[in-house]
């Protein structure tokens, strides 16, 4: 870019020579007459360099100077005294002139001193941009080894205040939408976000009065006028926060290098938040996926485990089946020979009388245990119609074998809504659920069955007062295989679950070691359809 | 339902279990019934080609000629036989497809205890439509 030049001087002879002998440079130059009319220049272009004759008629050299670099600091100043003014000149380098020509001066001489005070002037520049890099550099230390959000954007707003000598900041980030500010008044935060919304992408300068924030609110004292200096943060995502500033300095009065300087902040701000966010996110996906590798494990573990069983039980099943379909023949020849003798020894002793009731019971309980042997393999198809619950406990009672010191108490009601049910199959259910009733209270105690309809489904409640099951145990009951009897392979509930899922039932149990145990059925009723059909058919 | 049928009923026991017959065979003789015997579908229908049966109780499971296919070719011969089907499984679906022509399907193991009143009770059936 061409360095823009301008020449001040009340003679317009040596105006012209200074613009001769510079034009072939390659430098832009202007010129003006009076102090006055440079600085009018001065507010409306911006210059890299600034040569003026210190006395002239109106605003003398020195003061024009003084608002010069009032308006930009980093301005290359050459003063151009009259003879016999060195005392002048080196007032004017107190006050920050660069360098000074004394007249009359030659070609070289103006040449010379003009790349002098750009030079300097651009050290200035390089040096103020250098001080920047150091809290940047810190900036990015932090950011390495600090994964929180807030404090870096904290710190961030410390060193864009200071850096810029700004009386407030916010910062506000997108996603996760945060906004942290300092030493800002909530209308000024409000004010912010009005330009957060009307982002060009680019840096903004903006009158408090543009964002709606009145004097009062702004804390205008003395007359200090305000500005902000909104820059985005651009990732390569996007925008993904925004950067204000508030300056005590009219809009004017900020120079490139400002916004420049702004603009640097918001960049490396907007790196370091969308780095610090990135590996937390990536942190936070870390742990997610070790969570979900865990859980996924364990499941697949479960689901081997269940398999495995379900396999080995399976296995035992078949065998166990095929036994029994082997049994069953002989079992019922045995069954035939009992009912014969009898039948034929109706008369017989006490003795005889008492082994003929054991190999009866006996062969019962052996029949007992190959049905459920072969009903666990396959539950079959279900031969469902509808019946009343009262029938059905009638039924089964009947099949019962409930000694003697066991009292039988039932309250099924005769007017509960038809089940819809596998005769056979809930026999064997409510059997099943019995018997162990029964064995639940060797000394005697109270068998009780009852029927009652619960959140519309039909419960069938089969309860003792026995000695309970040890709470370890009643998690495993309805599994196959798991027996705490003396006598029994523990299928009975595997069995009388599985026949209830068949039906579209559930079971639960309920159990207190010493006082007793209750299974209650819930059983899907009969709709009014099912009911007329089984009716009419 | 030990007091005896008059006249005497002739029955005809269907398995192939030699043990189950013998069993049954005693049971019902000793209830004066008339017992004849068959160890599978093929030996039956020979039996009631020769001779007049009042009931037959049946095995499903046989070889030779089972239970199911032997009830059909009885029903083409004597459809109002009364034949009593004895199943170890009675929901298997080859036994669902002769429900019609069974006159009873009885479960095993057998309940006997239920299945003698059964007997005297079709054979009375039976006597009295004769």
């Amino acid at each position: 870019m061409r360095e823009r030049l301008l020449l001040v001087d009340d003679e317009q002879s040596i105006l012209t020579f200074c613009t001769r002998t510079l034009l072939p440079y390659g430098y832009d130059v202007r010129s003006a007459l009076s102090a006055e009319a440079a600085l009018a220049l001065l507010g409306t272009e911006r210059f890299d360099l600034l040569a003026t004759d210190i006395r002239m008629p109106g605003m003398s050299g020195l003061e024009l100077m003084r608002h010069a670099l009032d308006l930009r600091a980093d301005m290359a100043v050459i003063v151009i005294t009259g003879m016999g003014t060195f005392d002048v000149s080196v007032q004017a380098l107190r006050a920050g002139a660069h360098d000074f020509l004394a007249k009359p001066f030659g070609a070289s001489q103006l040449l010379q001193a003009v790349e002098h005070a750009l030079q300097q002037a651009r050290l200035i520049r390089e040096t103020a941009r250098l001080r920047l890099l150091e809290p940047l550099l810190a900036l990015s230390q932090q950011a390495l080894y600090n994964r929180d959000v807030e404090s870096l954007s904290r710190s961030i707003l410390q060193v864009a205040i200071a850096q810029t000598k700004a009386t407030g900041a916010v910062l506000a980030l997108s996603d996760p939408g945060m906004t942290f500010s300092i030493r800002l008044s909530a209308e000024e935060l409000r004010g912010c976000e009005q330009a957060f919304a009307q982002s060009s992408g680019q840096v903004q300068v903006w009158t408090p009065e543009a964002l709606g924030i009145s004097d009062a609110e702004r804390g205008e004292r003395n007359g200090t006028p305000r500005t902000l200096v909104h820059a985005p943060l651009t990732a390569p995502r996007g925008v993904v926060g925004h950067l204000v500033i508030s300056l005590a300095r009219a809009a004017t009065q900020l120079d490139q290098s400002d916004l420049d300087l702004v603009s640097a902040l918001a960049g490396q701000a907007a790196a370091l938040l969308e780095n610090t966010l990135l590996m937390q996110r990536l942190e936070e996906w870390n742990r997610t996926l070790e969570q979900r590798v865990q859980q996924r494990t364990q499941e697949l573990e479960a689901a081997q485990e269940r398999l495995l069983r379900a396999e080995r039980l399976a296995a035992v099943g078949q065998f166990g089946s095929s036994i029994a379909h082997e049994l069953r023949n002989p079992l019922g020849v045995i069954s035939n020979s009992v009912y014969y003798l009898n039948m034929r020894l109706g008369d017989a002793d006490e003795k005889l009388r008492k082994h003929l009731d054991i190999l009866t019971r006996e062969v019962q309980a052996s029949n007992k245990i190959i049905t459920n042997l072969m009903s666990y393999v396959r539950v079959g198809q279900l031969h469902t119609q509808a019946i009343a619950p009262s029938n059905l406990v009638m039924e089964v009672l009947e099949r019962a074998q409930i000694p003697a010191q066991v009292r039988l108490v039932t309250d099924v009601p005769e007017d509960l809504p038809l089940l819809s049910v596998d005769r056979d199959k809930m026999h064997q259910v409510l059997l099943n659920l019995i018997d162990n009733a029964v064995q639940a209270m060797p000394h005697g105690g109270a068998l009780s069955i009852r029927a009652y309809i619960e959140e519309g489904t039909l419960c069938l409640a089969v309860a003792d007062n026995g000695e309970g099951i040890p709470r370890e145990n009643l998690e495993r009951i309805f599994e196959p295989l798991f027996s705490t009897k003396a006598r029994g392979i523990g299928l009975g509930l595997a069995i009388v679950k599985m026949l209830v899922e068949a039906h579209g039932g559930t079971i639960d149990v309920v159990s207190q070691p010493g006082q007793g145990t209750t299974f209650t059925l819930h059983l899907p009723v009969c709709v009014r359809n099912e009911v007329l059909q089984e009716m009419c058919a | 339902m030990t007091q005896p049928p008059s006249p005497r009923h002739r029955l005809l026991i269907v398995d192939d279990d030699e043990g189950m017959r013998d069993t049954l065979v005693d049971i019902l003789e000793s209830l004066s019934y008339i017992v004849e015997q068959a160890a599978h579908g093929q030996m039956a229908l020979e039996r009631l080609r020769a001779q007049a049966f009042d009931l037959v109780l049946m095995d499903v499971r046989m070889p030779v000629l089972d239970g199911i296919e032997t009830l059909r070719r009885i029903r083409q011969l004597q459809p109002g036989l009364p034949v009593i089907l004895m199943s170890g499984n009675t929901g298997e679906p080859s036994v669902e497809t002769v429900r019609q022509e069974a006159t009873a399907i009885l479960a095993k193991p057998l309940d006997l205890p239920k299945l003698m009143p059964l007997i005297h009770a079709m054979l009375s059936a039976c006597g009295r439509e004769e």
